[in-house]
């Protein structure tokens, strides 16, 4: 897959991500509840003691983690790539751990926090992929040959 | 090892770390625990001290105005509420006998609700309701892990003045709190309510709409309170 590609794809993933988190942070702010199809599941996940890490609203860390991966796309180079890998994959940890908390703690599920873990899952994948892409599987041995052949 | 490889071992080992460190976090903040010993030292029922009772009802009952909050006693926002907005609306409001607010449980979050309104019913019917959800959002725990138990139950209604503990644990499963719970759960039908807390302003039970659903700043319901005094009196 090209580089323009994965580019591509974790960009859409990312809009999605901001959308979800940006909407979660909103809900959280002005003190209404989510639009929730699963019966209290949403009401109970975001009153949770889970939905704050250190006093600050987990939806605003995804937000603000949506956003850096959006950022460091908008970038060329491969400090930009490996932000957006590390960011992605510090969220789909996080994300698979309060999945876990969801199921076997909490006991509800939230359609939103899912959505987000399939895009955060989702954005590890094409970032570290899109990252190593662009890194040689091993220290080229090929490379004097071709500076021998391009200075030829 | 190629780079490659190195990269891809750095970027998961300091995510993992990152996860880790969050993870901590989330598992060791805000220990009920905590609550729990600040409640022998601080008297959160002075705030509806010299305030008359009756039932599910705090105030005067010739109040013209009736607010009704639907909460669950489990539930962080209505502690939220209960902390930052109720105190400043119980003076502004009540005490100064212009709103007579009700208190109607509802068990949304699981059995630990069910036993905590079941509780607060019970101190109810001793017109000590009030005190004890105040008493209770106090020592608030972690949902749903079990902590409202007869012990924890006595823990908070030891700490209200005048109320007889045993009579509260006895009349949990009496015929009045069932019908007062009973009640309320038709009301919410009634209402439309899904989420808690949800506050309903009006003159009386069968004349309500919602103020909202959420928890409001005590300057965004004082403005609601207003223009229903005004429209009232």
């Amino acid at each position: 897959m090209s580089d323009r590609a994965l580019r591509t794809t974790a960009f859409v993933l990312t809009i999605l991500g901001i959308g979800i988190a940006g909407y979660l942070v909103y809900i959280h702010y002005a003190g209404i509840e989510p639009v929730c199809n699963i019966a209290h599941g949403c009401h109970k996940v975001q009153t949770s003691k889970y939905a704050d890490l250190a006093g600050v609203p987990v939806a605003l860390l995804g937000l603000i983690g949506y956003v850096t991966i959006l950022g460091a796309l908008l970038v060329r180079g491969e400090a930009a790539r490996m932000v957006a890998a590390l960011t992605a994959l510090i969220g789909f940890g996080f994300s698979a751990y309060l999945t876990y908390r969801e199921l076997f703690t909490i006991d509800a599920i939230c359609q939103w926090c899912v959505g987000s873990a399939i895009l955060m899952t989702g954005l590890a994948i094409v970032c570290t992929w899109r990252l190593l892409a662009h890194v040689p599987a091993a220290p080229s041995a090929a490379a004097p040959a071709a500076l021998t052949t391009d200075g030829a | 090892m190629s780079r490659r490889s190195t990269i891809l071992a750095a970027l998961v080992g300091v995510a993992a770390a990152v996860v880790l460190a969050a993870v901590l976090a989330s598992t060791h903040g805000s220990d009920p625990q905590d609550h729990r010993k600040v409640a022998h030292v601080r008297d959160v029922t002075s705030i509806v001290s010299g305030i008359p009772q009756h039932g599910l009802v705090l105030g005067d009952p010739k109040a013209p105005i009736l607010l009704v909050e639907f909460a669950d006693a489990q539930c962080p926002f209505c502690r939220q509420f209960a902390i930052q907005t109720w105190p400043t609306i119980v003076q502004k409001y009540i005490r100064t006998g212009k709103v007579r607010m009700e208190l109607r449980l509802v068990d949304f979050l699981g059995p630990d609700s069910t036993r905590a309104a079941r509780a607060l019913e019970g101190a109810g019917l001793q017109n000590r309701m009030w005190d004890a959800s105040a008493r209770f959002y106090d020592v608030q725990g972690r949902e749903n892990t079990g902590y409202v138990t007869d012990p924890f139950l006595r823990q908070v209604l030891g700490g209200v003045r005048g109320l007889d503990v045993g009579r509260v644990m006895a009349d949990r499963s009496s015929a009045q709190v069932r019908d007062q719970l009973g009640a309320t759960k038709s009301m919410r039908s009634r209402y439309g309510v899904t989420s808690t807390p949800t506050l309903l302003i009006g003159s009386d039970d069968t004349d309500l709409r919602v103020v909202s659903a959420g928890v409001l700043s005590p300057q965004q319901l004082g403005q609601a309170i207003d223009g229903q005094l005004g429209r009232t009196i």
